[in-house]
């Protein structure tokens, strides 16, 4: 751009100052979403990668159980047997610490004298410690090792005892050492975690015996590697499997990633209505400018050199708005990354390590998320200034003109853009990203359809409020007169208006349908089950309570319930979870069965088992008879017959349902994940449970609850799940308020002169503020109009595909009168309120000055 | 001071009225000491070279804007001590304004422009209508009594701008350059139907011009020179 032209924009800039902010804060607020969404998905995703390096960097690959530890025998023959070397054995779970709550942290075992181990030289977690700290940790019972965090938080110092939670047992740890690492990224890897010898780990975890994992180090690029691979996976038994570090990383994050897609998908609609705040913000700085650029234009500025002159003002605020808006992101992420973890550890699986990190990547895609959409909008306007012939452009007329001729074209896009929306939407694909686009394609064909529509309404509003005198017939027209902003203002709000109302359809059904599932599911009178549950622990009751609670007055059966993590070659990580009759078909919701419950039950205790909704739906396995699902037992590879599928919006990884019977024929696991309790006497629940507090007492971590007591708990975890959706509603909110009070605002000093004019002849400075305040009232009505059905229609495509692509949960459509009261209410209140600020200018302009300016 | 309705046959009085402006830290003095009193139905052209200080009377005669010092009568009326609302009420109901630049609201149709006043009053429906008719017609638009201004040549929007300001019957007309945005043979027509209008119904109006024609038609002449108002003599 040459000085001149620079000259006159920075001019410009330095004269509304107060729009340039407004530009700003819109951009960088656009771009904080996108990135703290970013940071936030990223990190977790680091922190459960993170969580897999514990030992060492190094490890490429572990030896896991599908579904439960395996015997340590395994480790000797690798490395006797197989000769392999670089392997280091874990025993680990997930334990609660008292005194923090409960928080979940890593009860880790390994043998200090594996190879792979000290690998990692001067970096090691443990070459700080002293010989005498290592020999008593190998040699002491219960003693263990702290991460600092841990330690910190605890309070807790060298030679204290920390008590933790396993199961329903308390284990008593003394801490000999505090864990460190000078390599940045190990050190983060520590979170969260207790170390001890492997046998301490095998006695305190009651798996003496057993391993979790192995960790070892395989270069697949070599023969040698691809060998000792293959004869590792020749040699280990049904059951055990050896998988690749990225592998394991993949699965998680492929699970993770529907919930990650759709919180990104949000912070890019705020991005959505961020373009239009910038669209509305440039688009009045041309209007402003028409004079100076008909000046330039007249005087030889070519259309070239305009385009360029706009283009550069909003490529320069696109990038210091992205500046801005990643180092606000990078504040906010910390926030949401506690919230996303929490989510994730409530959904998938349980994560100790709490990783915050903002990488170069999330840094580029804010700076280009910003720059793109700064200049993306900036192109109608640039376009608009510099095509125009210098006569046209002194008269913003001809182009509002040029809109409103153009308004029927843009609803015909519109149509034909929902239209492409639409049959994405019903094409026979799960693609997640698919129905995305389509949202978006619907919300874009919808903003095109709100100029036409805008101009219909205002039109009806008229002759509705022609009894109110002039102001009441001039208000709507004066939307109209310049739609090419008004229109653009009211879909920015109506956009993030129905985006915010759809969530909470979204929402609100998804809560009723839990609550409804909730009352179907939760039978018992009273639930017995460990506080804190790690959805990745394995850990269980102690079985001798069932005879407890069993023999318990007042009680008059008791159903078991056995959970554990299951990771199948075949399946992927689910949820085997094996029920007494109580719990199996008794008022569970089918989607499919094959058969009434006596007989379903009776089918349970041979061969058959329960599939819920999201197993089906992640497995394809399409509802209906004639379907079979092979697993893995003690006794072997079993085919079970799939005798019905059933709703379930437990874990979003799925359930597999197994009549307890069967189970404890086929594993060797006596644990009991919780019980639910039968009163003899409803009205003595109370009483029932006191008593079982008192006679349970001796046990440790264990809650007993009512049913009530239990569905509230429930309703709170679901609720803590949206809390990031929520989050992320508001901040949209935030936008398209900023958006719509620029633009409106910007509207409203435009027209000052106007204004001048009315006040010269004889209109007094409160009727015009009523004319500000009612048209700005129309749009924001025009707003939350438009947002109600294109709202319904997005909750619709969340609920029937979004939902059930990314967690495969079918979820009943409820509606609530308040959420398009809500809707009208929040486009109602933005809009007025853009409307303070020109009001409060009219009470204060010079009149004279306003007429006499052309 | 309230609001005083009655006409008297003094229209207008000015009485050592001052304004100055700051620019650029320096006082630059409009008006200095100006005097002046008109009756009514006195057609007076203001003349004075650009950036004098003709719009800056308009302004303070009408209560657009307020003087230093001095006072401004509209009949009994002081305008100084008079609120904002007040003076709004003084410009709606007993001045009426011509603009150079027309000023039309573009979204109201032309007879909407001309009741705009009116309706301001809370006065709608038949009788609003029939005087904004009335006046239309008598300013030649009768026949384009549903058109907008943007299809309105310039000369049309100044008979609109001319009928809007008599639509509440006013004791005085300001017409500021009314003709300085038209060619010579529209501002000759539009300057004939001004005193026309002005004279058929016993107007007082002052009409701020560099236009000949008016000084030769106009009862009296007053020239702003150096902030002073200097009375000169009238063509007719």
């Amino acid at each position: 751009m040459n000085y001149p032209l620079l000259h006159v924009s920075i001019g410009y800039i330095k004269k509304h100052l107060l729009q340039s902010i407004l530009l700003l804060i819109g951009i960088a607020f656009s771009v904080a979403l996108i990135v703290s969404v970013d940071i936030a998905n990223q990190s977790a995703s680091r922190s459960f990668s993170l969580s897999k390096e514990i030992l060492s960097t190094k490890s490429t690959h572990h030896i896991l159980g599908t579904y439960s530890d395996f015997d340590e025998e395994i480790y000797k023959s690798l490395k006797l047997k197989l000769g392999l070397k670089n392997l280091a054995p874990i025993v680990e779970d997930y334990v609660n610490i008292a005194e923090l709550d409960g928080r979940a942290v890593k009860l880790l075992g390994t043998d200090f004298f594996a190879d792979l181990i000290f690998h990692d030289g001067q970096n090691s977690p443990l070459s700080n410690l002293t010989q005498n700290t290592l020999t008593e940790l190998i040699a002491k019972p219960g003693a263990a090792l702290v991460s600092s965090d841990i330690a910190q938080s605890a309070g807790i110092k060298i030679g204290e005892t920390l008590n933790v939670t396993y199961g329903s047992e308390t284990l008593s740890i003394e801490i000999i050492g505090v864990l460190d690492s000078q390599n940045d990224e190990l050190s983060k890897s520590l979170g969260g975690l207790l170390l001890t010898d492997i046998s301490t780990a095998q006695e305190l975890l009651g798996k003496v015996g057993l391993l979790s994992q192995i960790d070892l180090v395989i270069d697949e690029e070599t023969p040698e590697g691809l060998s000792a691979l293959q004869s590792i996976r020749d040699y280990l038994p049904a059951g055990v499997e050896v998988k690749s570090k990225d592998l394991l990383l993949g699965s998680a994050k492929s699970l993770t990633r529907s919930f990650e897609l759709n919180l990104t998908a949000l912070s890019l609609l705020a991005l959505f209505v961020g373009v239009f705040l910038i669209y509305n913000i440039v688009s009045f700085s041309v209007i402003q400018r028409r004079s100076i650029i008909g000046t330039l234009r007249s005087i030889g500025a070519t259309r070239r050199q305009i385009f360029k002159m706009i283009m550069a003002e909003a490529l320069a605020i696109g990038i210091i708005g992205s500046l801005i808006g990643i180092a606000g992101g990078a504040l906010l992420g910390r926030s949401i990354v506690g919230l996303v973890t929490r989510s994730i550890n409530d959904l998938y699986f349980t994560l100790t390590v709490s990783n915050f990190s903002v990488s170069p990547e999330t840094i580029i895609k804010g700076l280009l998320a910003g720059i793109l959409a700064a200049l993306f909008a900036a192109l109608v306007p640039a376009y608009e200034a510099s095509s125009f012939r210098p006569i046209n452009i002194l008269r913003r007329s001809s182009f509002e003109s040029f809109f409103l001729k153009s308004i029927k074209l843009f609803g015909l896009i519109g149509v034909i853009v929902i239209a492409l929306g639409y049959v994405l939407i019903i094409l026979p694909t799960k693609s997640l990203v698919l129905s995305l686009i389509s949202v978006f394609l619907i919300l874009f064909g919808a903003s095109l359809l709100v100029p036409i529509s805008t101009t219909l309404l205002m039109k009806f509003f008229s002759l509705i409020l022609s009894p109110m005198g002039l102001i009441g017939r001039m208000s709507p027209r004066n939307i109209i007169r310049s739609a090419s902003r008004t229109a653009v203002a009211i879909a920015s709000l109506t956009v993030a208006i129905s985006v915010i109302l759809s969530v909470s359809i979204m929402i609100g059904s998804f809560r009723s349908t839990v609550v409804n599932w909730l009352d179907s599911a939760l039978t018992a009178d009273i639930f017995i089950s460990m506080d804190s549950p790690n959805i990745s622990s394995q850990a269980g009751l102690n079985p001798k309570i069932l005879d407890e609670v069993i023999n318990t007055s007042g009680v008059d059966r008791v159903a078991t319930v056995r959970r554990i993590s299951y990771n199948s070659p075949g399946y992927g990580l689910f949820n085997l979870v094996a029920v007494t009759k109580d719990l199996a078909t008794e008022n569970r919701e089918f989607i499919w069965k094959e058969m009434d419950n006596e007989q379903l039950w009776d089918q349970m205790q041979h061969n058959s088992i329960l599939i819920s909704e999201s197993f089906a739906y992640r497995n394809n396995i399409e509802p209906g008879p004639a379907k079979t699902i092979e697993l893995q037992t003690d006794q072997g590879l079993k085919e079970f017959d799939v005798s019905g599928v059933y709703y379930d919006y437990g874990a979003q990884t799925g359930v597999l349902l197994i009549s307890d019977d069967l189970y404890r024929s086929l594993w060797q696991d006596d644990k009991i994940t919780s019980l639910g309790v039968y009163v003899s006497n409803i009205d003595h629940i109370d009483k029932t449970v006191r008593e079982l507090r008192t006679k349970l007492s001796k046990y440790s971590n264990l809650v007993i609850r009512s049913n009530d007591n239990l569905k509230q708990s429930a309703i709170k975890t679901f609720d803590r799940t949206f809390t990031v959706t929520s989050a992320l509603r508001i901040l949209i909110a935030i936008v398209a308020f900023i958006s719509v009070l620029s633009s409106l605002m910007a509207l409203q000093l435009e027209r000052e002169r106007e204004f001048g004019v009315f006040r010269a002849i004889g209109m007094t400075v409160s009727q015009l503020r009523g004319m500000i305040f009612l048209e700005n009232g129309l749009i924001g009505l025009a707003s939350g109009l438009f947002s109600i059905p294109l709202g319904v229609a997005l909750s619709l495509i969340l609920i029937y595909v979004i939902n059930l692509r990314s967690f495969g949960w079918t979820l009943n459509f409820s509606i609530e009168p308040r959420y398009f009261i809500e809707a009208i209410g929040i486009a109602l209140i933005a809009s007025i309120a853009a409307g303070i600020y020109p009001a409060y200018l009219i009470g204060k302009e010079d009149v004279g000055k306003l007429i006499r300016e052309e | 001071m309230p609001i005083e309705n009655s006409k008297v046959p003094i229209s207008l009085r000015l009485k050592n009225l001052s304004k100055c402006y700051s620019e650029a830290g320096r006082k630059i003095e409009i008006l200095d000491n100006v005097n002046a009193e008109l009756n009514q139905g006195d057609v007076v052209a203001l003349i004075g070279k650009s950036g004098c200080g003709k719009t800056t009377l308009l302004n303070l005669i009408s209560g657009i804007d307020r003087a230093d010092s001095g006072e401004i009568w509209i009949g009994n009326t002081l305008l100084n001590n008079l609120s904002e609302e007040e003076l709004t009420l003084i410009r709606r109901n007993r001045v009426g304004i011509v603009f150079q630049f027309f000023n039309l609201i573009p979204t109201l149709s032309v007879i909407e422009n001309v009741s705009l006043p009116r309706e301001l009053n809370g006065s709608q429906g038949v009788k609003s209508s029939s005087n904004a008719k009335e006046l239309l017609t008598r300013v030649g638009l009768g026949d384009r009594l549903n058109s907008y201004p943007d299809v309105l040549s310039g000369g049309e929007q100044q008979r609109v701008a001319i009928a809007r300001a008599l639509i509440n019957d006013p004791d005085l007309i300001l017409a500021d350059e009314p003709t300085g945005n038209l060619d010579d043979d529209t501002a000759k027509e539009i300057l004939e139907l001004l005193l026309s209008v002005a004279r058929d119904r016993g107007k007082t109006m002052i009409v701020a011009t560099h236009s000949s024609e008016i000084i030769n038609f106009a009862d009296k002449l007053y020239t702003i020179h150096s902030g002073n108002l200097i009375p000169g003599q009238s063509g007719s």
